[in-house]
């Protein structure tokens, strides 16, 4: 495992498996995932708050999805303990099941039966009541479109449609996986909007994604993974102040072409300097200080763009 | 195993496979084909002769020149004129709805004991006999009035007949082998749902969900395996009722159907374990349909196969056995011995190819949990 030091923020380490565990929703510990020759996730430890949500950042391929699969108990580690909901997600799979919600990365529907033939057998094996299909396609907004073929839904009702199933039997935790991936950005913001619905509700939430604005919205605490690898784990607020510079744009009223604008580096004496200079000559027209952002903190940290 | 997660996947499934057209129209299949069987034999078997007949005395005539066709219907006319009149002059080009008529006088018997040579008029509608009907309705003519004008025989005839057909009448034996045709055809459906349905979960990475479900596999495969059976089943009595093959010995028929879609399955179910694409179970399923349909031809009851290499393949199929034993069901011919020898290979062609779907399913399952 390698968690990079983020600066002058206090770096929150995951806890260690056996401390706190009962406040963690997801706990990992060294958890290791190897197809043949290829290491897709390399010892990776996490930790979950119960009611947050959790982004797991890094470009394709990074190790995600393999992540997720695992916590679902949908493959076996080959190495490393992770519990989910207290349960192991090896030994206690089955109590696990109906504790977790997923959202799969592919589209996984069946697309000749109805959105509500969908959730009906969804329904069936969960033995849960009629009236929670109504509930969730009015959460996802679906009612109306509820009889229409799958086959006949945009990309992004048939996330809302997979997001609707994953929350029928009312999971504690759930995971989503890359939610907005192919979706127009109305489509997009409909799920985020979704998401942070249920954040509201108190719900623990998992989510993998590429997309930092997407993540720097709704988590609490993002984990930037690099080649299986977590490089990086913390609020993205604090993770941007670790990795930005104080940075001030200035517009100033410049004798030749009207107006100009000018990035200085507060840490700079010379800026300062030239700030300080301006401010008294009055030629300062606005000043706006500049956070980085999350894609940059990645890019900074991870040494590759997220995507 | 958990009934309530069976019970769910084989809804679900059962849903699945009526909303699809391609597997609607799979399914369709054996009930068209079937049907089409059904038509051919009404066509192409005997058919029952219309007689139009004469015969004020109610003549034993009619009757023995009736028995000459498979199925004889009589057709009582008011007068001989009427008869004449339904078929026209001798070389006449007239439709006539009836296959013969005849004219038997009043006191046709008691003319023919006085020698007064009475006249019998029998009329021939060409399109609908053989040219020699003419030769054979003189003669039986001419033979029963020589029978009654002198009962006594004047000539002792003893015949010997070699490979004598069945009792089974013409009519019977299309039906037979309609009724054979259409179940062994309906079977391969049972393979080409169960594989089709397995491989499409994985395709369709449906698979995933139903396996973060409560479902475990053995449930998925279970309610897959049992709808398809329900299907399957369903399709073969549907075929076999509509090509007559409710005769014979029934609840033999029944066992061998229920045995060939356990076959089927079993078949389905491996291939769905080996198999990783839908368009592979599809070229899979139309090769396998063969070995159902091919046997169907070498027990067809009137074809006489030869002992040869061929035969000799076709024997090593169990599915020859599923149709022997449906066949010797369907004419009611089952013995202990053929009865044995039919359960023992399909039963163990059965347990052979559970035993394999098994392996490979599980083999299948440790590959989905292992990525």
């Amino acid at each position: 495992m390698s968690i990079q030091d983020t600066g002058s923020v206090p770096t929150v380490e995951p806890a260690p498996p056996h401390l706190h565990m009962a406040d963690a929703a997801i706990s990992a510990h060294a958890l290791r995932r190897r197809f043949k020759a290829t290491i897709a996730v390399d010892g990776i430890d996490l930790r979950v708050e119960r009611g947050t949500i959790f982004g797991l950042l890094g470009p394709n391929g990074a190790g995600k999805t393999t992540i997720i699969r695992m916590l679902t108990g949908q493959i076996v580690p080959t190495s490393g303990t992770a519990t989910v909901g207290g349960f192991d997600v090896v030994r206690d799979r089955e109590q696990l099941k109906p504790l977790i919600g997923v959202v799969f990365e592919d589209q996984n529907l069946y697309d000749r039966l109805s959105g509500r033939q969908n959730l009906e057998f969804a329904r069936w094996l969960y033995a849960i009541p009629k009236r929670r299909i109504d509930e969730v396609l009015d959460l996802v907004e679906l009612r109306d479109r509820a009889r229409d073929p799958v086959q006949a839904y945009s990309n992004g009702m048939r996330q809302r449609l997979m997001i609707a199933r994953a929350l029928l039997h009312e999971p504690r935790i759930l995971f989503l996986d890359e939610p907005s991936r192919g979706l127009d950005p109305i489509a997009a913001r409909q799920i985020r909007q979704t998401i942070q619905h249920l954040r509201d509700t108190g719900m623990t939430i998992l989510l993998t994604t590429h997309l930092m604005d997407e993540a720097d919205h709704l988590c609490q605490r993002v984990a930037f993974i690099v080649a299986g690898t977590i490089v990086a784990n913390d609020t993205p607020r604090a993770l941007k102040l670790a990795h930005s510079t104080p940075v001030v744009e200035v517009t100033m009223a410049d004798e030749e072409d009207g107006l100009r604008e000018v990035t200085l580096n507060l840490r700079d004496a010379g800026d300062q300097q030239r700030l300080a200079t301006w401010i008294a000559a009055d030629a300062v027209r606005s000043m706006h200080t500049r956070e980085a952002t999350l894609e940059e903190v990645f890019i900074a940290t991870a040494g590759v763009r997220p995507a | 195993m958990h009934p309530r997660m069976i019970l769910a996947i084989a809804r679900k499934d059962a849903l699945d496979l009526l909303i699809n057209k391609t597997t609607l129209v799979m399914l369709m299949t054996p009930i068209i084909l079937a049907a089409l069987f059904a038509f051919i034999g009404t066509i192409l078997g005997p058919s029952s002769a219309s007689i139009l007949v004469y015969n004020p005395d109610n003549s034993p005539l009619a009757r023995i020149v009736g028995s000459t066709y498979t199925n004889p219907t009589y057709v009582n006319a008011p007068s001989a004129s009427a008869v004449e009149a339904a078929f026209g002059s001798d070389g006449a080009r007239h439709s006539s709805p009836y296959d013969l008529g005849i004219v038997i006088p009043v006191g046709f018997e008691a003319a023919v004991r006085a020698g007064d040579q009475p006249l019998v008029q029998v009329y021939i509608n060409g399109d609908k006999n053989a040219l020699q009907t003419t030769t054979y309705m003189t003669a039986i003519v001419t033979n029963y009035a020589r029978h009654i004008a002198a009962p006594a025989d004047p000539v002792q005839v003893s015949t010997v007949t070699i490979n004598p057909q069945t009792s089974a009448t013409p009519q019977h034996t299309v039906t037979t082998f309609y009724a054979l045709a259409a179940a062994m055809s309906s079977l391969f459906i049972g393979l080409t749902l169960v594989s089709n349905m397995l491989v499409e979960e994985r395709e369709r990475k449906t698979m995933r969900m139903l396996l973060i479900s409560p479902a475990s596999y053995a449930d998925i495969v279970i309610g897959k395996a049992m709808i398809a059976l329900v299907y399957q089943f369903m399709l073969a009595i549907v075929a076999l009722a509509i090509t007559g093959g409710f005769q014979g010995q029934v609840p033999l028929t029944l066992l061998f159907v229920l045995l060939g879609s356990l076959f089927s399955l079993s078949l389905g179910m491996l291939a769905g374990g080996l198999l990783q694409t839908t368009s592979a179970t599809g070229a899979l399923s139309g090769i396998v349909g063969f070995i159902f349909i091919v046997p169907t031809f070498f027990l067809a009851p009137f074809i006489a196969a030869p002992n040869n290499v061929v035969v000799v393949l076709i024997k090593a199929l169990p599915t020859y056995y599923i149709g022997e034993g449906i066949y010797q069901a369907l004419i009611a011919s089952t013995t202990p011995l053929t009865l044995a020898r039919d359960l023992g290979v399909v039963l163990g062609s059965i347990a052979l190819l559970v035993a394999l779907a098994v392996w490979a399913l599980r083999r299948q399952a440790s590959v989905i949990a292992t990525g």
